[in-house]
């Protein structure tokens, strides 16, 4: 399973929805049952999962399935090294 | 962070109030537990054949025959009464202190931030965001203020409860482990809630801190929204940026709030359960069962406060850590601060192989810079922009720190005079003003407290401005926010004349005349043009008109130095600064 897979299972699991029904252009804006606190169970179940520590000035950006890959490959590419 | 780390940095920096406020805490909690027990023997006397039914009374009453006091109802009431009455004073007398320490330690905390911040190199101020700065000082200070308060709350609270659950385990221990037991209940939805308002209280504080950095940069940018007709743009993302800051922060209280109103139908349930067991089950007269539930009563809601104090302290350390880390990201690039004290300009300021990258980067803004300017010279740094004209001011004048090089004053390396004493050398005049909403008067004596009219009216003179602040309101003349109600020229002339009023012997003019129109920059050089040979001056400008009267111009491009030598020897060279001053029509 690729990445963005992973990501669009987990967010499948906590917002809800079938994961077909999430792209790598889905966001909180497009899936109403996406609010703030399921994007900290999305944030806090990424961090348990990837055993990272995902900074706090960047959990704002992570509403839609593209800004948290981007995040997620810096976050995951930080803890590497 | 770890609380005992927040504890540790802020609570623990006044111990001994610390710790006299736990002692006065304790006090309270004893008074408090001392005004339940004094209520057992009244409601004996009224419910029971006896006063000396339960054990509470029966030690109360035994205690008072030891004094030789014979126990009596109204006795009963009057030490009621007595322990009630402490218990308020101690409790008010406990919480004019938190508040007091509260602010203390909060002033301290300020101090120690902005302390730092301004104690750092420019280079810090130039890397930052303004907006989290600002929202740090106003919006996290708040926060910090919330999160001390909570954490002595959690003290206070706890120092109650455990006297109050103290008690309820003499009266009926059993009967207390039960409460306990169904009390724990609460704790476990509260425990599932603490990380997520922890996580959504860090988000309100970033957020808010990208509002008010766009919002502060549309202010300062507003002109050009204006002149071009942006606002629907600008509000727009505005208005985007203050939604999102908005779900956020509703989310964060709404956790808080749900969290207390849920709780107050699981405390009734809880005491409902307990008055049930006591009586029915383990068949508890009604005086136990009755001091049991106050105690718990009370102390449940403690339990609760504590929980909820608990749950703002985690909402609120990401405010403390946003201080926490201006104040290291500041502490990190601190301005070189040495203790020698340099009163005067003897000789010349000497600039031997400088190198200097920007924070984060490898790349060299300047490179092996050398060069000499002697007492009493005019030296003029030109050059294109990004040259690193500017660097070099601020190295000069040692608000960035070289990575490599040294300039030295008179022989002494000016990394190891004391700041304070090396800047009074130094006159600085910028292209921005920095003037304040005031009047002329008020904004000169920034440059020198103790100046009489006098000395402002020759220092205004000096700076072509006197007549025009004569015909106005005198020294009164309100200058506006940031000097709006005076033209640019009168700005700049008004900067110069703070310059020239601290009567230093150097002078920096950094692009003092680029912003201005022909008449303007005609007056500012009039100005300066009465100051060359008494002061060292050191302009810098992209402007090569600037330069013509200078001993010495010192041409930078790419961060090197392209020419060095007099307006007339570098025309005769026939070199770069040459084909830039036919270009404006100089030569």
């Amino acid at each position: 399973m690729t990445r963005e897979e992973e990501v669009i299972q987990l967010i499948s699991d906590i917002v809800g929805i079938a994961k077909d029904e999430i792209d790598i252009h889905s966001s909180a804006d497009s899936i109403e049952s996406w609010d703030s606190i399921k994007q900290i169970e999305i944030i806090s179940a990424l961090e348990e999962g990837y055993e990272i520590e995902i900074p706090m000035d960047q959990m704002p950006r992570m509403s839609s399935v593209q800004t948290i890959l981007e995040i997620l490959d810096s976050s995951c590419s930080e803890a590497e090294r | 962070m770890k609380i005992r780390h927040f504890i540790r940095e802020t609570l623990l920096l006044k111990p001994r109030v610390f710790w006299g406020n736990l002692a006065l805490l304790t006090l309270t909690g004893f008074a408090e537990s001392m005004s339940v027990v004094s209520l057992a023997p009244i409601l004996d006397f009224y419910t029971a054949e006896s006063d000396a039914n339960t054990g509470v009374s029966r030690l109360l009453r035994s205690q008072l025959e030891s004094f030789g006091i014979q126990p009596s109802i109204e006795l009963y009431f009057l030490i009621f009464i007595g322990f009630i009455v402490m218990k308020s004073g101690l409790l008010f007398l406990s919480q004019v202190s938190i508040l007091h320490f509260k602010y203390d330690v909060l002033g301290v905390v300020v101090k120690r931030a902005t302390n730092q911040v301004f104690h750092s190199q420019w280079s810090f101020f130039t890397n930052l965001q303004q907006g989290l700065l600002m929202n740090a000082f106003s919006r996290e200070i708040g926060a910090v203020g919330d999160l001390i308060g909570s954490v002595l709350r959690i003290f206070a609270n706890s120092f109650r409860f455990m006297f109050y659950i103290g008690l309820a385990m003499y009266i009926s221990w059993d009967l207390t482990l039960i409460a306990i037991g169904l009390a724990a209940v609460l704790l476990l939805p509260a425990k599932l809630i603490f990380k997520k308002s922890y996580r959504l209280g860090g988000l309100s504080t970033a957020t808010a801190g990208n509002f008010q950095e766009f919002l502060m940069q549309c202010v300062s940018n507003a002109k050009f929204i204006i002149s071009h007709s942006l606002q629907n743009s600008a509000m727009d993302k505005l208005n985007e940026k203050y939604k999102e800051h908005r779900k956020y922060t509703i989310s964060s209280q709404t956790m808080d709030q749900g969290h207390i109103l849920l709780n107050e139908p699981l405390v009734w349930a809880i005491l409902i359960s307990i008055i049930y067991i006591s009586i029915e089950v383990i068949g508890y007269k009604i005086t136990e069962t009755a001091i049991v539930l106050y105690t718990l009563k009370t102390s449940l809601p403690l339990a609760t406060g504590i929980l909820v104090s608990w749950t703002g302290v985690k909402r609120s350390v990401p405010s403390y850590e946003t201080i926490k880390k201006i104040e290291g990201d500041a502490g990190a690039m601190p301005l070189s601060v040495g203790s020698v004290n340099k009163t005067s300009f003897v000789n010349k300021i000497s600039v031997e192989s400088l190198k200097y990258c920007y924070s984060g980067s490898s790349e060299e803004v300047l490179k092996n810079i050398s060069f000499d300017i002697f007492k009493g010279q005019y030296l003029a740094i030109v050059g294109p922009s990004g040259s690193g004209k500017s660097t070099l001011i601020d190295l000069v004048m040692n608000i960035q720190t070289p990575p490599q090089g040294s300039i030295k004053i008179d022989g002494m390396d000016i990394r190891d005079l004391d700041l304070g004493s090396y800047h009074k050398l130094i006159g600085y005049v910028s292209q921005e003003n920095f003037l304040f909403n005031s009047s002329v008067r008020e904004n000169m004596q920034w440059a020198k407290s103790d100046s009489t009219d006098t000395e402002i009216w020759d220092a205004l003179k000096m700076a072509n401005l006197k007549d025009e602040m004569q015909n106005a309101d005198g020294l009164n003349t309100k200058v506006g926010t940031g000097g709006f109600k005076i033209s640019g020229g009168q700005r700049q002339r008004l900067s110069l004349a703070r310059a020239i009023l601290r009567d230093p012997p150097i002078l920096v003019l950094d692009e003092a005349t680029s912003s201005l129109d022909s008449k303007s920059e005609f007056e500012i050089k009039d100005s300066i043009g009465k100051l060359i040979g008494n002061k060292t001056i050191i302009s810098i400008s992209h402007r090569l008109s600037s330069s013509i009267d200078a001993d010495q111009i010192l041409f930078l491009k790419e961060g090197r130095i392209v020419e060095l030598g007099s307006f007339a020897e570098l025309v005769e060279s026939r070199g770069e600064f040459f084909d830039l001053a036919r270009l404006q029509g100089l030569v």
